[in-house]
């Protein structure tokens, strides 16, 4: 519905904790005991009792969802026009990591296993451990598309010079 | 036993008790909420976005888990929480009585949880006022600046969390006294922070790439290990966050715990079966199976959420299964049957 709709709520914070809650919070004035929640729901009570409670749910819902909605749209449009919300197009198409922390998870420059810091190592020690660390790091994920320009604009990946040719046909000891 | 009995200062002029019991319980809760955002939300969100973000992903809910702290102790618990004098506290906001916590002693009790310090009632009010904040993170996560979502969540917790944490929860506040339910934060917690993330997705707009299939990998997960981690994490922090919501170690808490532990394991049945029903039926695009996997556990992962947060309602959990129109008889069935068990 996200991408019918065109709004990119990244994580589905909306779908997964604002529909949930309000269906949560509805069913509530149907399941709700007196002994249990002080308030009887339309399973435990008088049809009109119980319809009453769910009313007051809804009227519960609905304005908490009013406050939040027009209070959060304040505070946001009032930071975004006074010292802005988002980042540049290129910060966000390199990611935020080195723009404000300076640091990144290292995975991200390596093309190739035998381009990770220390991979030499793992490589000579054939290891169990080495092995799973070298097939982790060779992970297809890690390898981004060589055609967009997020690869374009990363820094070269670290040179090893001791590092020996990558084999990917190594002997695996296990 | 080393209880003490001491006069609560409400104006119900309640006989509270500080049980070592339900006292143990709660700081158990606590840091089951806590360990919920801190290793558990930031796991769950960092590995569904693009590896260049994980660390900033993380670092926003990091910080505003500190942030809020401070922010707790210093306003928000007493706008949220202020024990009612009778005088000053408002409908919708409490009052500055609790500013820097003053007055709150080693033996003081607040008269929404009688049988814990007040220290420990405020602790845990804490967790959830971080996790709120800490859940909008994902709506706007890869592309919003630093220190405005700093700001913005400081202002959030005092304009938004506060005023309807105290509204739905003390006995003050015009929405419990009009007789809504809330047990462990349905509407507090989640549907404050998914309308919040909503907006702040409409503000802040789009991701680059999104909705683009050429573009799918600028949006694409990066490493769902750590999503299906969190989310483990997350269902073991729900047992804290619902049977800790009874503030006591008694039955309603045991009851809460059980509904939150089924609730869970229909959810995620439910959404398999789901799964299984739709996938095999709609065709799939020709994406490389990379997409299929990702996008399959991600959205299984999120489904299986949804019903934790109805469990979080105070109860029966399983209607979820019926709401995602689901489908099989023996479900709803079994929905019921448990829902009988309250």
């Amino acid at each position: 519905l996200k991408y019918r709709l065109r709004i990119d709520d990244a994580l589905d914070a909306f779908g997964v904790h604002a529909v949930g809650g309000i269906v949560g919070g509805i069913l509530t004035g149907f399941f709700s005991n007196e002994h249990i929640n002080g308030a009887d729901g339309v399973f435990y009570a008088p049809l009109d009792v119980g319809l009453t409670q769910v009313g007051k749910q809804i009227y519960g819902i609905v304005v908490v969802t009013l406050w939040a909605c027009i209070v959060s749209l304040i505070i946001l449009l009032g930071l975004k026009y006074s010292i802005g919300l988002r980042v540049k197009p290129e910060v966000e198409m390199n990611g935020l990591d080195k723009k404000f922390f300076r640091e990144e998870i290292a995975a991200v420059h390596f093309h190739h296993p035998s381009e990770a810091p220390g991979s030499h190592l793992l490589q000579t020690s054939q290891s169990l451990l080495g092995e799973i660390a070298m097939n982790i790091l060779h992970f297809p994920h890690f390898q981004l598309p060589s055609h967009t320009p997020l690869t374009q604009s990363l820094p070269e990946p670290h040179s090893v010079p001791t590092s020996p040719p990558p084999s990917d046909n190594g002997a695996h000891p296990i | 036993m080393a209880t003490h009995k001491i006069k609560n200062q409400t104006v119900l002029e309640v006989e509270s008790e500080i049980i070592p019991g339900d006292t143990a319980w709660m700081m158990m809760s606590t840091v089951l909420v806590l360990f919920m955002t801190l290793p558990g939300l930031i796991l769950y969100y960092s590995g569904m976005i693009r590896i260049q973000n994980v660390l900033a992903t993380a670092m926003q809910i990091f910080s505003i888990t500190c942030l809020i702290s401070a922010l707790w102790m210093f306003f928000g618990y007493s706008l949220a929480f202020a024990p009612a004098h009778g005088h000053s506290s408002s409908f919708i906001y409490g009052d500055t009585s609790r500013f820097w916590l003053l007055g709150m002693h080693p033996t003081s009790t607040h008269q929404l949880a009688p049988n814990i310090p007040e220290s420990l009632f405020c602790s845990f009010q804490m967790t959830f006022a971080i996790i709120a904040p800490s859940l909008i993170v994902g709506s706007f996560a890869d592309r919003m600046k630093f220190i405005p979502m700093l700001i913005f969540m400081a202002l959030w917790h005092l304009l938004v969390y506060c005023p309807i944490a105290h509204s739905i929860w003390h006995p003050d506040g015009f929405l419990f006294k009009a007789g809504a339910l809330d047990f462990a934060g349905g509407t507090v917690v989640h549907i404050s922070s998914g309308m919040s993330g909503l907006i702040s997705t409409l503000v802040i707009g789009n991701r680059q790439g999104f909705g683009d299939e050429e573009k799918k990998h600028l949006t694409a997960p990066h490493n769902i290990l750590f999503t299906v981690m969190g989310s483990c994490m997350l269902w073991v922090g729900w047992f804290g966050f619902n049977a800790g919501s009874s503030m006591s170690a008694g039955v309603l808490a045991t009851n809460a715990f059980l509904n939150t532990f089924l609730s869970s394991s229909f959810g995620a049945i439910a959404w398999l079966l789901t799964e299984w029903y739709f996938r095999s039926k709609i065709p799939l695009p020709h994406l490389p199976s990379f997409f299929h996997t990702t996008q399959g556990s991600q959205a299984s992962l999120e489904w299986s959420m949804v019903p934790w947060l109805d469990s979080s309602r105070s109860h029966q959990p399983v209607d979820m299964s019926i709401r995602r129109h689901l489908i099989s008889s023996e479900l709803s069935v079994g929905s019921f049957a448990i829902s009988a068990l309250n």
